[in-house]
């Protein structure tokens, strides 16, 4: 297998160079000429190589549906490296061999506005099963506050499943003295909580502060987990709220040490505790505390991350192309083989079929102009 | 340490990785070599070959193809005026210029020695650093990155080319272009006027491409003429810019050391490093008014830079998983790939690996250097080439390499639109180079400043580190007046000295 990577690459880069070297007269126009095949159409589309698909147990294809000898084309929102990235190619790899007629899948990166730009692009895409998309969760939140450019209705969009679950908690520095919600109302200091300014985080917080009294002051403007996880490290802030499962992955040596670096204070899930975190109270046991307003807010705002890492097909597919998709895609995240590429990009599993995302993208997401109006304003607070 | 420094070479030293590593050279030196288009996209293809690769085989892939195309970069930018990466355009400046004069062999010499010299600086800064590397990060809030900014800003002075008000405007253009798109406090969208486009904030790889790249294409189409307008000499004396880095090599080593650091602060973004080098080139010349003519200290302090810098913002990309650079979010992509996890055990269990890639670069960039040692003699005739038979080629490139920024055509409009202000900025004498460091350090003052209002309110400005730094911003500015007037009174000297010799040589 190594050995047949070394010659097609091998191969490739002769044959680039033999283009670019010779007599000078040659040498520019050749070396023009040859990345118009690859690069010059779609410069950050990435075919995978064969080596990548195993052999494995193919799905029973519906009898209409064959992909045999067609390149599909997977868009991902966000740009190659960041973790959308990292599952869509995985995804790439192995979701071939359980689609009837085992086609080729590329991964295209169509980043930019935070998701709005690639999400537009996919909405419009043509529904004949040969582009399929990685859809955004926090799009759902920038869709129901009118960010601008918003050309899509993410309801509209066909789920084909979801791989991972979301559970988002406040964590705090354990040597700042906050263990508990308690602890956050009655801290007589502020207590500096990082984050990325117009993300979902910024609506938790609030809604902390402003339905339960938690004195938290945000500190807005970084890039991302790894930016504010130095910034939780140098005591720059005191801690975040976000999504939980990628703290320990990104920062294992936070919790080497005895007491950890940081705790987790409270979770934001309904119906019961994540299983990475079973003793850290859930949002739930406040809800008492919230105002109507505040709780349907707090709903609408964590109820697409139960649907984390989500693929989807534009609208108007017919229904046997998203039959054929839905179990594909439910046979790959049972197989052995995803599940430990899953495990190697250490991105914790928890696979979800197309009616079960439907359910709760389509049918449990209703927002009031109300609820709307609050997130608005408290992206705009701090 | 020295243990891990040996197994990292080990690892490295196997034929199947070495291998991979001359493979990755091969594909990175031939989409470097073409204008416009950069390292980035060739690493960005080739990401998905790395799946099944170790993670040392990985990295020497990668950084190969990296370091092979930062070099040839170089050179697209000195033989045709392009820039090679869209955000490392500092070597035009001087280097073309040679090239029209015909010494682009001297150009390129002098600028594969110096980057030879920064890659092994850089890897050096890299080993010696990596101890005590998590502290220095992490003593660096956001107050001491908005005064390192504030520092940078004061280069623009030395950029000024002559004219201290029309490069202070420059500067304030490129931090308003800066503000386009997305606040980074509140994620409001700021001047987008309903561009889905400008969401994203106005892109620095178009706006770099277009300033310095189409006024050369329009240049060289409307001369109906080879680029070089002298004659070549020998092999345009590839050995003296070799000799010409050695007699500077003082310059050399600043530049090499001041671009490994920049590179190593996480956010402050290794795109400023190369543009602070120049400056810093122009600030300790003696006769500062003959860059932009085609001075070859212009050309090795930018060199010098190209490697330095990667050799630093590895350091964050390792040690915190934040990019200092483009080319650092591809590797980082690759290191979810083949999974590793950024952080301290980058330092203790996995230090091997972080010295393997310590020495990717010293020996990828040794090797990338002989197989484009073979090259020059071929590439210097290219200045002889009619110019209207590389315009159109060179012209595809430049389209190419905007439009491989973000798939969008509104990069293209975005090249259009910088091009032909870069075109009346050339014919009426104002600066560029201010624009686009204020445009590069303008995004980043505008969230390291937001970061610390919101934290410390004014009280950052008595933080002993930001008081130092800004104490050395304002010494730096000043220095920097004086030293304009002096090279206004010598322009004005030269010009004098023109009209009475009726020519424009005399000062090569």
């Amino acid at each position: 297998m190594k050995y047949r990577m070394f010659v097609i690459l091998g191969t490739l880069a002769l044959g680039l160079l033999a283009t670019a070297c010779g007599s000078d007269a040659t040498a520019v126009p050749a070396a023009a000429a040859t990345p118009t095949t690859g690069p010059v159409s779609t410069p950050t589309a990435t075919a995978l190589t064969e080596e990548a698909a195993v052999a494995a147990p193919t799905a029973t294809p519906p009898a209409s549906v064959d992909f045999a000898g067609k390149t599909i084309t997977l868009l991902v929102m966000y740009s190659p490296g960041g973790g959308y990235d990292a599952v869509g190619r995985v995804v790439a790899a192995h979701l071939p061999r359980h689609l009837p007629g085992k086609p080729r899948i590329i991964v295209q990166n169509r980043p930019g506005a935070g998701g709005v730009i690639g999400t537009n692009y996919a909405y419009t895409a043509k529904p004949d099963g040969l582009t399929i998309a990685e859809f955004p969760t926090d799009i759902v939140v920038t869709q129901l506050v009118g960010a601008p450019g918003v050309a899509f209705d993410f309801q509209k969009f066909l789920y084909m499943g979801a791989l991972q679950k979301a559970t988002k908690a406040c964590y705090y520095r354990t040597d700042r003295g906050i263990k508990t919600l308690q602890d956050m109302i009655d801290s007589p200091s502020p207590i500096f909580t990082g984050g990325s300014g117009g993300s979902s985080d910024v609506v938790l917080s609030g809604l902390l502060k402003e339905e339960l009294g938690a004195n938290i002051t945000q500190v807005l403007g970084y890039q991302g987990t790894a930016d504010t996880h130095i910034a939780i490290e140098s005591g720059e802030v005191d801690g975040r709220c976000t999504t939980w499962s990628t703290v320990p992955a990104s920062n294992p040596s936070w919790f080497e040490t005895t007491p950890a670096l940081v705790t987790p204070v409270i979770q934001f899930t309904i119906g019961g505790a994540d299983k990475a975190m079973p003793d850290v109270p859930t949002i739930d046991d406040f809800k008492d505390q919230f105002s109507d307003k505040g709780w349907q807010t707090l709903l609408a705002t964590i109820a697409p991350l139960q649907t984390y890492r989500t693929f989807a097909l534009p609208p108007g597919a017919d229904d046997s192309m998203l039959a054929a998709y839905r179990e594909a895609f439910e046979s790959m995240y049972n197989d052995p083989l995803f599940i430990a590429a899953m495990e190697r990009a250490n991105r914790p599993l928890h696979g979800q079929n197309g009616a079960t995302v439907e359910n709760i993208l389509v049918n449990e997401i209703k927002v009031s102009q109300e609820v709307r109006d609050n997130i608005i304003r408290l992206l705009a607070a701090k | 340490m020295f243990e891990a420094a040996a197994d990292g070479l080990m690892g490295l030293l196997d034929p199947f990785t070495l291998g991979l590593m001359v493979i990755g050279i091969l594909i990175g030196l031939v989409v470097g070599l073409l204008p416009g288009l950069g390292g980035i996209t060739a690493m960005v293809l080739m990401l998905p070959f790395t799946f099944d690769m170790t993670p040392i085989q990985a990295f020497s892939f990668l950084l190969g193809m990296f370091v092979v195309s930062s070099n040839a970069g170089e050179l697209t930018s000195i033989l045709f005026g392009v820039p090679g990466e869209g955000t490392t355009a500092a070597t035009i400046l001087d280097g073309h210029p040679m090239a029209k004069k015909g010494q682009a062999g001297r150009a390129m010499g002098a600028s594969l020695a110096s980057s030879a010299v920064g890659a092994v600086l850089g890897a050096i800064t890299l080993a010696i650093a990596l101890p005590i590397v998590r502290p220095l990060v992490l003593s660096f809030g956001a107050p001491e990155l908005f005064a390192l900014t504030i520092l940078g800003v004061t280069f623009i002075a030395s950029l000024s080319g002559g004219s201290l008000t029309r490069s202070i405007l420059m500067g304030g253009m490129g931090f308003a272009l800066a503000t386009v798109g997305s606040s980074p406090q509140t994620g409001i969208y700021r001047f987008t006027f309903g561009a889905p486009y400008l969401l994203e904030g106005v892109q620095l790889v178009p706006v770099a491409l277009g300033l310095f790249a189409i006024p050369e294409i329009i240049d060289l189409a409307v001369r109906r003429t080879s680029i070089a307008q002298a004659d070549l000499g020998k092999v345009g004396g590839v050995m003296q810019g070799v000799k010409d880095a050695f007699t500077h090599r003082w310059l050399v080593v600043r530049s090499a050391s001041l671009s490994a650091f920049i590179g190593l602060i996480p956010g402050l973004g290794s795109a400023a490093a190369q543009w602070m080098s120049y400056a810093h080139a122009v600030q300790s010349s003696p006769r500062k008014e003959e860059f932009g003519t085609g001075r070859v200290e212009g050309v090795l302090a930018p060199g010098a830079s190209a490697n330095a810098k990667e050799g630093g913002a590895l350091i964050p990309t390792v040690a915190f998983g934040v990019p200092g650079s483009l080319a650092m979010a591809i590797l980082l992509g690759a290191f979810q790939i083949v999974g590793l996890v950024p952080g301290p055990r980058m330092l203790t269990t996995h230090l091997d690996v972080t010295f393997s890639m310590v020495w990717i670069l010293v020996i990828a960039n040794f090797i990338s250097i002989g197989f484009l040692a073979l090259l020059l003699p071929q590439l210097v005739r290219l200045t002889k080439v009619k110019g209207l038979i590389l315009v159109p080629i060179i012209l595809a490139m430049v389209w190419l390499g905007a439009f491989s920024n973000q798939s969008n055509f509104g990069d293209l409009v975005l090249l259009a639109v910088a091009g032909a202000m870069g075109y009346a900025m050339v014919a009426l004498d104002w600066p560029r180079p201010p624009l686009i460091l204020g445009l590069v350090l303008g995004s980043l003052a505008d969230k390291n400043l937001g970061i610390a209002y919101q934290r410390y309110h004014y009280d950052f400005f008595t933080d002993p580190t930001v008081v130092v730094i800004l104490l050395i911003a304002a010494a730096s500015l000043v220095y920097a007046l004086v030293q304009n007037k002096r090279i206004a009174r010598a322009k004005a000297g030269l010009a004098e000295m023109d009209k009475r010799t009726g020519g424009r040589g005399g000062h090569a």
